[in-house]
């Protein structure tokens, strides 16, 4: 996949996986795997890029007697989301024009 | 094989020269993202793996992290540096400053290269577009005026111009764009010299 494609396809998968529920790192992970495979190399840029856009916040928890953080999507991150879904609908519409049967 | 001390150890020499704040943020995550995957069932050696390599994780946010702020981390030395490496330093001054001076000038020239082409194309667009206009005004103001043929000329010069000017301005925007883009690309070409040059050297120094 192309690399600035799947950049920018890694940022939604994030705020998707936390969008219901706040998240740490690994579930983070864990979640987004079955769509694409990263490691934590490749997360950390992305959650820092994001909390630098506004589009999630950080907080530290205890857990387990040591210290987690939990990332929470703002509304400048769902609206991320939805700017993606409206934006990929017209490319759906777009791939389905394409793909169409030769008559 | 290294265990988790020596693998975080290891990260924060190679992020040495960012901010105290940003370095200790990142072991963190890195912490916790160890003692995560070992409460899943891994053992230290397999959750680093997992993680990715000290070179993996300086490398990524190395090239996150804005030119500026990239330069003055890699630029300042990793150590104190000794006496007779000071002084060798100042004596030499006027073999690397020049040096310096020359690499930052050809960096400056190659974007106003860049950038002097995209103006021209522009001034070349605007001025087919606004010289033709002008012919065109003078055209019908010649031919109220009864110059006849010299001004029918003038018209016929003038839809000329403005005909150029429109059918070039397609192609010309997509090389400005064109030109924009290789500017980006040059300045993150120079950023990976410096990711490059960063981690060479803390090898070395290993």
């Amino acid at each position: 996949m192309d690399v600035q494609l799947k950049r920018g396809l890694l940022e939604i998968l994030v705020l998707a996986a936390i969008k219901n529920d706040d998240s740490y790192g690994y579930k983070i992970i864990k979640d987004i795997k079955p769509y694409l495979s990263i490691s934590e190399s490749t997360l950390y840029p992305i959650l820092k890029r994001l909390e630098e856009g506004g589009c999630l916040t950080v907080r530290s928890e205890e857990y387990n007697g040591r210290l987690r953080k939990y990332y929470s999507i703002t509304a400048t991150g769902k609206k991320r989301i939805e700017d993606f879904k409206s934006e990929w609908k017209e490319i759906m519409d777009i791939y389905k024009y394409v793909s169409r049967e030769e008559e | 094989m290294m265990n988790r001390g020596e693998y975080l150890d290891e990260i924060r020499e190679k992020l040495k020269g960012l901010s105290e704040k940003d370095i200790d943020e990142a072991l963190e995550f890195y912490k916790e993202a160890l003692a995560d995957r070992i409460d899943d069932g891994l053992t230290e050696e397999q959750a680093i793996n997992a993680v990715g390599s000290a070179d993996e994780v300086a490398e990524q946010i190395l090239m996150d992290t804005p030119l500026p702020k990239l330069v003055s981390a890699t630029v300042k030395p990793k150590r104190t540096l000794k006496a007779w490496e000071v002084v060798l330093i100042i004596l030499g001054a006027p073999l690397w400053i020049p040096v310096v001076a020359a690499l930052f000038g050809v960096a400056i020239a190659i974007v106003a290269v860049i950038f002097s082409l995209i103006v021209a194309v522009i001034a070349i667009i605007a001025s087919l577009i606004i010289g033709g206009l002008a012919a065109l005004v003078a055209g019908i103001a010649g031919f109220f005026a009864g110059e006849g043929v010299a001004a029918l000329a003038k018209f016929g010069l003038a839809l000329v111009m403005v005909g150029l000017g429109v059918l070039l301005f397609i192609p010309c925007k997509s090389l400005v764009l064109w030109l924009i883009e290789l500017c980006g690309r040059f300045f993150k070409w120079i950023k990976k010299q410096f990711v490059k040059r960063s981690n060479i050297n803390k090898s070395e120094s290993k």
